[in-house]
């Protein structure tokens, strides 16, 4: 049952990665036609891509951490202070990808004037974010605990 | 470390060498040397009845306790 878990997170973090792909490439097309719809916020068109690109590209370097701990697990390595290094690249992904997607949110809000359901999609991002960052706070502890734990073992004979 | 493993003296008692000792206790010729020379940190039980079992002797016998000499 773990391997196939394993194995079936393998193959959803390979399709999560396409996805983010083509969301990469789709950002500035769907900007575009948000810039056709309202002629007077054109140039905002360019840094509100580049943002949301580099905020996917967080995800996806997170993606590929998740990978390498998981690489971490086959090889029953997991329990090692290297994988706190790794977890906390998850952690910073996703701070500066909750940042850099509330960003336009915020400009759009508060210094361009838009509102409507924007508010609760700010709301959400940096909540959703913010829940993240702390969990993986969490289960770093976790893991370092179980660490310790395991590098005391190894010194039983 | 207070406590002392003294299994030199019952392996020479017993005749035995570490390789011997190591395969007939189940544990890695590694660990009886970190046994041997008090660098160990814990022992398990199961470890410690086949060592007694193996030696034919009580852990009384391969285990002393000496005060730490005041630093």
């Amino acid at each position: 049952m773990n391997r196939l878990a394993r194995w079936l997170l393998r193959v959803s973090l390979v399709v999560l990665l396409m996805g983010t792909v083509l969301a990469q490439v789709l950002m500035p097309v769907f900007a575009s036609e948000e810039g056709v719809i309202f002629p007077e916020l054109t140039y905002l068109v360019v840094p509100y891509s580049v943002a949301y690109i580099l905020a996917i590209a967080c995800g996806q370097v997170a993606l590929l951490v998740v990978w390498r701990l998981l690489s971490m697990v086959n090889c029953g390595v997991i329990f090692t202070r290297r994988a706190l290094r790794w977890v906390d690249v998850i952690t910073v992904c996703a701070a500066v990808g909750t940042v850099l997607s509330a960003g336009p949110m915020i400009h759009l809000l508060f210094f361009v004037g838009a509102g409507g359901p924007l508010f609760l999609c700010l709301a959400a991002c940096l909540a959703g974010g913010l829940a993240f960052v702390l969990l993986m706070v969490v289960l770093r502890g976790l893991l370092e605990s179980a660490i310790a734990d395991r590098t005391e073992l190894d010194e039983v004979i | 470390m207070a406590l002392i493993v003294e299994l030199d003296v019952m392996l020479a008692r017993r005749k035995m060498s570490v390789g011997e000792f190591a395969t007939a206790v189940g544990i890695t010729p590694a660990n009886v040397a970190v046994l041997k020379n008090g660098r160990a940190r814990a022992i398990r039980f199961t470890t410690l009845e086949s060592i007694c079992r193996v030696l034919d002797c009580q852990p009384g016998d391969i285990l002393r306790w000496t005060a730490d000499p005041p630093a």
